[in-house]
């Protein structure tokens, strides 16, 4: 049994996804360090998942990240950054990379990898997520994602008034995607 | 089909199963059974609702590049009408008013996608309404009036309402007519639309085409957006327009700003320039 997600988006048949979580995380510094390192073996999108809703968000901000790379529009590095940037609702790529990445402090982390090439090593991405990461791998579900949710922070990072209810995740998740989709428009 | 209908970039349309299901002047509306980021079917654990209602589909709405405009000028227009169409559609979510919910924006290629709405428009569901009536009593009998009140009225006033909420938002639709409000049935239980007198739950109106709003805070804007709209219902349904537009600005009086204090002196404002657009109008002369 896989111990993550794998799927495609239907838009892009080409480009397969994969995405893990895992709680009680003991190293998210060195993975943090490493990352900030520029470690070419952690290119993987590292979110903390305090900030997630559920897998249709995180799958907002692949699809709007692979947009804007077929569109050669993208504003970090890597895919995997930009998978990260993709999450916040601003231009301000230090501030959302903190606000959604993996932090200092993060016991639970929500990881993505995006493979455009096939070619590429799909198969061993959960061995080699299973050596960076110390920390248990639980299934990817909206039920293990709510729990982890930190509403407050959510609110607190697309600036969502009270008047917004984020109680209901399908429609908070609605708010969440308009706002990863129109990232520079609005 | 015409020889010169414009094509979908081609990535999406060899990824995806859509169906060309109406043509306007500036794009062409395509139906995916698909979302374009949630797999389906959805993996373990997913749950449908996250995003929308999978079985209603999905809508993708094209502004393809128009060859007779200047190309500069045209992929300028073209981004700023998707921009504009995408925002004022997650804005009016936000706000609660009944629209698709926006899912994904391409500016640049002119690309729009969000849900579909299953249910007619509500030209169409007049039209049944109309058709049922007659059918049980016959025309030119005087219960058919009553009957029509009975089902039609309630229903009318939840579209006042809705499109007062929208104006109370300073939004103008731009192009309302029976065509761009589709009626869509009611997951709650009726509760919120509520029932008519036969006990039918009422579908709930749902506005769509934003692609031709904009923000204002006029009156007279207001007052024009209301009278496109009587427009189309004497045109579409000529023979009891008056009492469908009669019960429309009833609902719409009742439902601005929810009895707010400044709402009833704002909503009395724009009924005043409806008279004065009515005057207007076409083919009147204001000679003698």
């Amino acid at each position: 049994m896989e111990p993550g997600l794998t799927l495609r988006l239907p838009q892009f048949p080409q480009s397969v996804v994969h995405v893990g979580l895992y709680t009680s995380v003991t190293n998210a510094s060195t993975i943090r360090k490493e990352l900030l390192a520029g470690n070419t073996r952690y290119s993987y999108a590292f979110v903390d998942p305090r900030s997630m809703l559920s897998v249709a968000h995180v799958l907002a901000a692949v699809y709007r990240a692979l947009t804007d790379m077929e569109a050669g529009g993208l504003r970090t590095r890597t895919l995997s950054s930009e998978v990260v940037f993709a999450l916040g609702g601003t231009m301000n790529i230090a501030d959302t990379l903190r606000r959604f990445g993996i932090a200092d402090d993060s016991d639970s982390v929500l990881v993505v990898k995006v493979d455009t090439d096939q070619a590429e090593r799909s198969n061993s991405v959960w061995a080699d997520l299973g050596e960076i990461i110390q920390g248990t791998s639980i299934p990817v579900t909206d039920e293990n994602i709510a729990r982890l949710t930190d509403i407050e922070t959510v609110r607190k990072n697309y600036k969502l008034q009270q008047g917004i209810s984020l109680v209901d995740r399908s429609e908070a998740t609605k708010v969440v995607a308009g706002a990863i989709a129109l990232r520079g428009y609005l | 089909m015409s020889p010169d209908l414009p094509k979908l970039p081609s990535a999406i349309s060899d990824a995806l199963d859509l169906t060309l299901i109406s043509q306007g002047a500036e794009a062409l509306i395509y139906f995916s059974p698909e979302h374009p980021f949630i797999p389906s079917p959805l993996p373990a654990g997913i749950i449908t609702s996250t995003i929308s209602n999978a079985s209603a589909g999905y809508i993708l709405k094209y502004r393809p590049p128009k060859p007779y405009r200047h190309s500069a000028l045209d992929a300028q227009l073209t981004k700023h009408r998707t921009l504009s169409e995408a925002r004022i559609l997650y804005k009016l979510f936000l706000a609660g008013i009944r629209v698709p919910s926006f899912i994904a924006v391409d500016p640049r290629q002119g690309l729009i996608w969000m849900e579909n709405i299953d249910g007619p428009s509500l030209k169409k569901w007049i039209w049944m309404r109309e058709a049922e009536i007659e059918g049980r009593h016959g025309e030119g009998d005087n219960d058919e009036a009553m009957t029509g009140q009975e089902t039609i009225r309630p229903l009318l006033l939840s579209v006042g309402s809705e499109i007062a909420k929208l104006h109370f938002l300073d939004i103008v639709h731009g192009d309302l007519t029976t065509s761009n409000i589709l009626l869509r049935e009611s997951s709650r239980l009726g509760a919120e639309s509520g029932a008519d007198s036969q006990n039918r739950i009422v579908p709930e109106p749902v506005i769509i085409d934003f692609g031709l709003a904009q923000q204002s805070t006029l009156p007279e804007d207001k007052a024009v957006d209301l009278y496109v709209l009587e427009r189309a219902f004497i045109s579409t349904h000529p023979i009891h327009s008056e009492p469908y537009v009669k019960w429309v600005l009833e609902g719409y009086v009742a439902g601005f700003g929810r009895g707010k204090k400044i709402a009833v002196f704002k909503v009395k404002e724009i009924m005043r320039k409806l008279d004065a657009v009515r005057l207007r109008g076409r083919k009147r002369s204001m000679v003698g």
